[in-house]
């Protein structure tokens, strides 16, 4: 995982960019997107209750690193957009495209073997990495840091917008 | 939909995203090309020969020798391992990606290397910056909207 800060800095600056073409992504939609980049991390609630515990009570095999994979993105979206009433379309599609910045984020980042993993699951295909990063390299941090602030002063002096 | 329909909606979801989890980890051998650990682990000599990428805990490095010993840690408990033809930069407590191929006595001879964290530091690094991501999504998200307990449903909060 590159670390959760990133995912949501990327998915915040796209989705503000976006909004400067699309007149219905306004804020609150730009805020769903953003969090729509937090799904795939959801996985760290493995440092909680680990999968091994989970497979010991339940007497299956059980991973959580499913939620963060293609698949796990459409339906942990789909239980979320269930909470916006009758905007629940708008907002799975917010969800799973903010869901899928994050995947293609972390599908860049170095592997030893050159393949980006299982990250497409359930689609049987490992794609390849261009081996961009380690997410413990904080440069990572500070040009998606950086690439955030230019957005959002460009989203506030030039296109008008509140944030 | 009325906010029970909505509730057995998001159950049966749960139950699903459940049943994903199952399944990814029960067919987690025919995705991956490389043995897995427990396997590896369990059966060391039936795999010496194979490719393998393992990710691990380095525990030391003779940079003169070009080796490493490896701590891998995997659901049913943990193994070390040699690492032959190691040279990377990492500190004892960084985690490494090592992709090779199984030797005798417990040794990878390895072709690559990734270092995933340069020592047991960065992964504290790594957490901190993720709470504070939390945070700010957390925060993005309640500024805008808030739960209405009446529909059980989010609603755009009116700005004053």
């Amino acid at each position: 995982m590159a670390d959760l800060l990133s995912h949501v800095l990327v998915a915040y600056a796209a989705f503000t960019v976006a909004s400067w073409q699309a007149d219905w992504l306004t804020d609150e939609w730009i805020a769903v997107g953003t969090g729509g980049a937090a799904i795939p991390d959801l996985i760290k609630v493995e440092i909680v209750v680990g999968s091994g515990t989970i497979e010991t009570v339940l007497g299956v095999p059980f991973d959580v690193s499913a939620v963060g994979t293609l698949g796990g993105v459409l339906l942990v979206a789909g239980a979320i957009a269930l909470l916006f009433g009758e905007r629940r379309y708008r907002a799975y599609c917010l969800l799973v495209a903010g869901g899928c910045s994050a995947l293609v984020l972390d599908g860049m980042r170095k592997y030893a073997d050159g393949r980006a993993g299982d990250w497409l699951y359930p689609v049987p295909w490992n794609p390849p990495s261009p081996n961009l990063y380690v997410s413990s390299d904080s440069t990572v941090l500070g040009v998606v840091l950086f690439v955030a602030l230019v957005v959002v002063t460009l989203n506030r002096r030039v296109f008008g917008g509140s944030e | 939909m009325s906010p029970i329909r909505r509730g057995v909606m998001f159950l049966l979801l749960v139950g699903v995203i459940g049943g994903l989890c199952v399944h990814y980890e029960a067919t987690e051998d025919q995705r991956d090309p490389y043995p897995a650990a427990e396997d590896i682990d369990a059966d060391y000599d039936r795999h010496v020969g194979e490719t393998a990428l393992l990710i691990g805990t380095v525990e030391s490095v003779d940079r003169d020798a070009g080796t490493a010993r490896l701590r891998v840690d995997h659901d049913g408990g943990a193994f070390t391992m040699t690492l032959a033809e190691f040279r990377t930069t990492v500190e004892p407590g960084g985690t490494v990606q090592a992709y090779g191929t199984l030797e005798a006595e417990r040794t990878l001879r390895v072709s690559r290397t990734v270092v995933v964290n340069e020592s047991g530091g960065s992964k504290l690094y790594k957490y901190a910056v993720s709470v504070a991501g939390a945070a700010l999504v957390l925060g993005l998200f309640f500024r805008h909207w808030r739960i209405n307990l009446e529909t059980v449903a989010f609603e755009v909060r009116n700005r004053d």
